[in-house]
């Protein structure tokens, strides 16, 4: 289970604190390195679902091991390293965007919502509503392609994706089933642009 | 009502994810991190806040003698104005103000009024004096909040997750019926079954096992899943011992929970009902010191016919009892 700490990085990060607190700087970098290594391709690949930007992506990255590395005193194992660090880059990614977004237009803002559609059935076969699904996962905003992605792609648990997201558990059921209404709304959408051509 | 599967929208992820390319880790990633670390951002940020306080504090203090001046200039004048109309009122203001500072008595016993101009003046000035002192005491400035904003423990959370209601009883009637109910109340606790899947090709990857891919179905559906693999029957393996530890992860409660094993079979079934689908993992003895390992995932709907396994292992059997 996520929720539980290995015994390996449990080990190491007493080391590191230890190291930290009585100043020996290089040998705590140097038992973090085991953790940069052994989760960069993990934070990295999530980062990067997020924001498309590799360059970018590497730095925020980056930016969320340096964080986790400064911030380990308030680890206190309750959560895998692995989760604690992906709430890390979760928030870095998402303060990115935030940022970025004063400079962009947002897909919340284009006109393409219909809130009045019936939600009647969707009238495609099953490869094309796949189809139109994948389109319209795309057209998320970062934040709900990742909670679709974390609950459905990766199985999280609840508390592990509201852990990462800092939300409360029954505020992120609220929360999936918008974004669930919202894709049928972009898929319709999608369907009736289809026809009209 | 919602229409939307939860099987087509894993589908879609799916797809996207095959489409999508993974970044590859830089090989200086490591490096420029270990670079970030040992630059010690603790004097620096020290400094920062340092810098903040006394920034706080020099506008607290230009706010305060601001208005201290204001009010002072204010007093004074007022003050001095009374001072020249009245000046035996005068007088009976001051003296209280010069001996008690802070809490005066409502009954204030007015002195004889025996001193001579100029003391009065001092008094009135005296008082002037006197009145940011109170000011200051009194510390109505506004304060700074200093609470530290709230941060969501995993302790918390926990406790949080055990105490929320189920997700069944949002407002959200389309979620409830995506979501089974008996899926939602032990959501805090779910594993899915696809981590025996994960568990067993990480097993068959270390111990050079190729899975064969089964096509029970007869044609290419991506929701129905069979695989075998041959693993060695030895103790360096012990595969049937390590099913039966990752079997008991799961609570016998758990949906489709079924495991049944003997010295020659490891029989394990379980229902994703967060997916729709069920699991299927046989595992079986067969000639030649081998174990034949079978996994079928499929939709709730669907039935996998059992002939492509058995046909399969007989294969297995026929091969190894022509190869003996």
């Amino acid at each position: 289970m996520s929720q539980t700490i290995d015994i390996e990085e449990q080990r190491r990060i007493i080391r590191i604190k230890e190291c930290k607190r009585v100043g020996d700087h290089k040998a705590s970098a140097k038992e973090y390195a085991f953790f940069v290594r052994r989760y960069s391709h993990q934070v990295l690949n999530f980062v990067a679902r997020m924001v498309t930007d590799i360059s970018d992506a590497e730095e925020l990255a980056q930016d969320a091991f340096i964080k986790a590395y400064h911030s380990l005193d308030s680890f206190v194992g309750q959560s895998s390293f692995l989760t604690w660090i992906t709430r890390i880059a979760y928030h870095e990614a998402l303060n990115h965007l935030k940022r970025r977004r004063l400079f962009e237009v947002n897909i919340d803002d284009l006109p393409m919502m219909d809130t009045s559609l019936p939600d009647d059935e969707l009238s495609t076969g099953r490869e094309e509503r796949i189809q139109l699904m994948e389109e319209a996962l795309d057209d998320l905003p970062p934040d709900e392609r990742m909670l679709i992605h974390l609950y459905y792609y990766e199985d999280r648990p609840i508390r592990d994706i509201a852990y990462i997201m800092d939300v409360k558990p029954n505020v992120l059921g609220t929360r999936l089933y918008r974004i669930r209404k919202k894709l049928l709304q972009m898929i319709k959408q999608k369907e009736n642009g289809q026809t009209q051509r | 009502m919602d229409k939307l599967k939860d099987n087509d929208i894993r589908e879609a992820l799916c797809r996207r994810e095959t489409k999508r390319r993974q970044p590859e880790v830089p090989d200086d990633f490591c490096d420029k991190v270990l670079a970030g670390i040992e630059t010690p951002p603790s004097s620096q940020r020290k400094w920062t806040w340092v810098a903040v306080a006394a920034c706080l504090l020099l506008l607290i203090g230009v706010g305060v003698t601001t208005n201290l001046k204001d009010h002072s200039t204010s007093d004074q004048t007022k003050r001095t104005a009374k001072v020249e109309s009245k000046p035996e009122k005068m007088d009976i203001e001051v003296i209280p103000q010069k001996t008690e500072p802070t809490e005066q008595p409502s009954s204030i016993q007015p002195q004889p009024v025996s001193e001579d101009k100029t003391t009065k003046t001092e008094r009135t000035v005296e008082k002037v004096g006197t009145r940011p002192q109170k000011h200051t005491e009194s510390k109505d400035l506004p304060s700074i909040p200093d609470e530290e904003p709230e941060t969501i423990e995993p302790m918390d959370i926990l406790r949080k997750v055990q105490e929320a209601t189920p997700i069944t009883e949002t407002p959200a009637q389309v979620y409830t019926t995506c979501i089974p109910k008996e899926d939602t109340t032990i959501d805090s606790t779910y594993i899915s079954p696809s981590k025996v899947d994960e568990f067993i090709a990480k097993l068959a990857d270390y111990y050079d096992v190729d899975p064969i891919t089964l096509p029970c179905l007869g044609r290419t559906d991506s929701t129905v899943v069979s695989k075998a693999y041959v693993f060695p029957d030895n103790d360096e393996v012990k595969l049937f011992s390590r099913l039966l530890q990752v079997a008991c992860r799961y609570k016998d409660d758990t949906p489709g929970y079924l495991l049944n094993f003997s010295h020659r079979q490891f029989f394990f079934t379980l229902d994703d009902s967060r997916k729709g689908m069920k699991h299927l993992w046989i595992a079986e003895r067969i000639g030649g010191g081998g174990i034949l390992l079978y996994s079928t995932r499929s939709p709730k709907s669907t039935n996998v016919p059992s002939d492509c396994y058995r046909k399969y292992r007989e294969q297995l059997t026929n091969t190894s009892t022509r190869e003996l």
